[in-house]
């Protein structure tokens, strides 16, 4: 806190400097001169020459006013180090701008590959706080010496110790190496999908291993860096493993079976599956696979359901997109009154069941004679559905059709009939009197 | 309307910030001050001095906190080079160095006329913590550009247990070195100074002395080309080669500056001998004083002016300047007030005695010979490996030395 307060002492001091303040008032100038451009030349409304024949040029043009902004910082940083020479802090603040500017740039070409929810998270989670962290620690070196602080002991144990600059790449760098991992596993995955046809899930499956990949590489490069000791890191692990022993066993579970699910390949991101608790009648698909816990999307419902990752690992689970295929078989049963021939009710069925558009012609729909029972026959007509999560919306598509056909052909579905026969009254009773 | 407010805001941040600066004892810069002060690492001074010294003036910054709570003062020391790098990337941003003390070598008026060191204005007063030539010989133009911090006198070293007696005069230092006895000599410009002084000449020679001047000279080369006959007398071209030789034993007499003393004791402990300087036929050696100096930013506020003019004059202060001779034991003061307990001190003694002998070169002679150091290094080096006569230098010697600014010119 002290040190910070030092900073703000040393920075203030030599903001009063002249030379300082005539950077900061031609920074201010080129700043008036951009807003007067901007207004005059009203870049990102108008339309640019070649704009249609162009498409990459409307990608670009939101950047239009900050381009503007860094060309005239640019130029004025430029005149103040040609006619002074004493111009480098307004020529880093104009290149720090220029930084922003270039990644911002980058999150736009970035768009064109990978999805726009992806990249953004990048752009929030990593881009602007790495450069919020790159531009204090640069604007510090503005000021004072950063290899100085950078090479300060902050905590001592022991005879270790651990420097700012390890502290720093510890903290923000585990940070930004689990965070960041993302975007460039992504990108990975995308090319192995494309060298090897991958399908959806395992696709997304891959991404996450080299996501997790890249974040223990990380880890263990931060590691290096900061020089832990090994005899701590054994003293550590041992203390983790009685902690893993006994609080943290659930999330080590967790985490072990979620890595363990992806590299089975049994549950990936994007597969359809019942929890025994959903008792088959609630598919879901698997959004996420987590570190701890498994995303999952209930069509019926429109909830998230998130589900420690060792369930998966100790329960029995059915699920719709396994090793054989990902199509559903789902089926509608119906009672149909005795006078009606079998073979005329299970055509009908197998005919209605093929006007569904979203049943499947191939396996072709089947329909059967289950049983006898007292007030009906009970047919059952079973048929292909592509997508597992659409099983009770075609179940009701079926059934309706089912009953017009019915309808319309006089086939009878009878409710239940019960015939009940009185009992003959006996000599010298209450009724025979 | 967020940008517009945003200038609004960056204007009157400035137009603040400039009147705090004009003002410079008012408003929100009353609410501390900040300095910045660089130490120049010289590679030819002695590490242990140099380590001594920077412990002291920590300490004195911290004195100077304590009386100037409300001011924080960032202190590097760097090598030289690092030094140049960092006085060059703050200048560049506006954000020179505020104060810095430099090796005594330097040529302050290029660093002026470069705009990283400006002058400072001692008063009338604050010059009687200053001996007056040791504030003359640093002015320029009129200007102050520097005052210096110590003094660091040229002696001689020697083993006590090798060599009983340090020479007294340059011919002693040759009958010696034919008797088995090993010396070191610099073959740099320093070197020079110190036999040319013995023979009664200096670089900038008053322009009545001119005629007698080549006479002079030749005698000074004619006594190098007869020491680098002797067998145990060696010359070499940096300091720390002399240093180093006296602590192996490979010489048992170096001429030396009380900066290496620590060193020197550490290795050699009571066998360390010091004297002043041989003398020369025509008088006493009259060696240039070795000053750290201590120099001002050309680019700080007036409260960061004030400050590192009052941090400077705190540490030439009377009970500063004699705390320091006496912690170090290997400088002298440039307060003349102070009278340092000499017989106490043996070593301070011998240092007395020979600054009483020491020169000082203006800064435009400094300038001048920088410019010229490795010409005269070369003319003398001809003469040393015996490549070219003394006869045959003295003209070339004659030649670069009518170039140089005289005495009566300063």
């Amino acid at each position: 806190m002290n040190a910070i307060a030092l900073l703000f002492q040393d920075v203030f001091a030599d903001l009063l400097r002249f030379e300082v303040q005539r950077q900061l008032a031609a920074l201010g100038l080129a700043f008036g001169a951009w807003l007067v451009l901007k207004a005059q030349l009203k870049l990102e409304k108008r339309r640019w020459p070649r704009e249609a024949s162009w498409p990459w040029l409307a990608l670009v043009k939101p950047l239009a006013n900050e381009t503007l902004l860094w060309l005239c910082l640019v130029a004025v940083s430029s005149w103040l180090v040609t006619t002074t020479g004493v111009g480098d802090l307004a020529r880093f603040l104009t290149q720090f701008y220029g930084l922003c500017l270039f990644s911002r740039l980058g999150l736009v070409v970035l768009r064109l590959y990978l999805p726009s929810k992806v990249v953004k998270a990048t752009d929030l989670r990593v881009i602007r706080p790495l450069l919020s962290l790159v531009g204090t620690l640069l604007f510090y070196a503005q000021f004072s010496d950063l290899d100085q602080l950078w090479s300060t002991q902050v905590l001592h144990w022991g005879n270790d110790h651990l420097t700012f600059g390890a502290l720093i790449v510890l903290i923000f760098g585990t940070y930004f190496v689990t965070a960041g991992a993302e975007l460039p596993a992504l990108a990975a995955a995308e090319v192995m999908r494309r060298a090897f046809e991958l399908n959806g899930p395992s696709h997304r499956a891959s991404a996450l291993v080299i996501r997790y990949g890249l974040a223990a590489i990380g880890l263990v490069l931060i590691l290096a860096y900061v020089g832990v000791n090994t005899t701590l890191l054994a003293a550590v692990g041992g203390g983790l493993s009685v902690g893993l022993g006994f609080g943290l066993k659930e999330v080590f579970s967790n985490f072990v079976s979620g890595i363990w699910l992806l590299l089975e390949g049994t549950v990936r991101p994007g597969d359809v599956l019942l929890l025994e608790s959903g008792k088959g009648e609630d598919p879901c698909e698997v959004l996420e696979l987590g570190m701890r816990a498994t995303t999952l999307w209930r069509d019926r419902d429109n909830v998230e359901l998130v589900v420690p990752n060792q369930t998966f690992f100790t329960q029995s689970m059915v699920t719709y997109s396994g090793l054989r295929d990902g199509r559903r078989r789902g089926q509608v049963l119906i009672g149909v009154a005795f006078r009606h021939p079998p073979e005329t009710v299970i055509a009908l069925l197998e005919a209605t069941a093929l006007t569904i558009p979203r049943v499947l012609h191939q396996p072709a729909p089947k329909g059967l004679l289950l049983r006898y029972d007292d007030s009906a026959i009970t047919y059952a007509i079973r048929y292909w559905i592509e997508n597992p999560m659409n099983g009770v919306g075609v179940a009701s598509d079926v059934g309706i059709a089912v009953w017009n056909t019915f309808h319309r052909e006089g086939i009878e579905i009878p409710f239940p009939q019960r015939v009940l026969h009185g009992a003959p009254s006996l000599p010298g009773s209450a009724d025979s009197q | 309307m967020g940008q517009s407010r945003l200038l609004a805001m960056v204007l009157a941040l400035s137009g603040l910030l400039t009147g705090c600066g004009s003002s410079g004892t008012t408003g929100i810069s009353e609410l501390g001050s900040s300095i910045t002060v660089l130490a120049e690492l010289s590679s030819k001074a002695d590490p242990i001095e140099q380590a001594r010294v920077q412990e002291l003036l920590q300490d004195q910054i911290k004195e100077f906190k304590r009386i100037n709570p409300e001011l924080h003062i960032r202190f590097r020391a760097l090598p030289s080079d690092r030094l140049e790098q960092e006085v060059i990337y703050r200048t560049q941003r506006g954000l020179g160095p505020d104060l810095m003390l430099l090796a005594s070598n330097r040529d302050l008026i290029n660093l002026q006329q470069k705009g990283y060191i400006s002058p400072v204005v001692i008063s009338g007063q604050e010059q009687s913590n200053f001996r007056s030539s040791y504030l003359e010989h640093l002015r320029y133009r009129g200007q102050q550009l520097a005052v210096p911090l110590l003094v660091y006198p040229a002696l001689a070293c020697f083993n006590r247990k090798r060599l009983p007696q340090s020479p007294q005069t340059l011919g002693a230092i040759i009958r010696l070195g034919q008797q088995d006895h090993s010396f070191g000599l610099n073959s740099n410009f320093e070197g020079l100074d110190l036999v040319m002084s013995g023979f009664g000449l200096t670089l900038f020679p008053h322009r009545s002395s001119h005629s007698y001047y080549p006479k002079k000279l030749l005698k000074a080369l004619q006594w190098y080309r007869e020491a680098n006959l002797q067998p145990y007398i060696s010359f070499v071209d940096n300091d720390e080669e002399l240093r180093q030789g006296l602590v192996a034993g490979r010489f048992e007499w170096i001429p030396c500056s009380s900066g290496w003393l620590p060193s020197l004791q550490r290795a050699l402990g009571a066998d360390l001998g010091i004297a002043v300087l041989p003398a020369g036929p025509e008088g006493p050696a009259k060696p240039m004083l070795r000053m750290p100096l201590w120099v001002f930013g050309a680019q700080s506020n007036p409260r960061q002016r004030k400050y590192a003019k009052q941090f400077m004059l705190f540490t030439v202060n009377t009970v500063n300047q004699r705390s320091m001779a006496l912690k170090l034991g290997t400088v002298l003061p440039v307060n003349p007030t102070i009278a340092l307990p000499l017989k106490a001190y043996p070593t301070l003694s011998v240092m007395h005695t020979s600054t009483k002998n020491s020169g000082t070169t203006t800064l435009e002679q400094k300038h001048f010979l920088l410019k010229y150091t490795k010409k005269v290094e070369g003319l003398l080096n001809l003469v040393i490996t015996g490549v070219q006569s003394p006869n045959a230098v003295v003209p070339k010697f004659q030649q670069l030395l009518d170039a140089m600014p005289t005495t009566d010119q300063q």
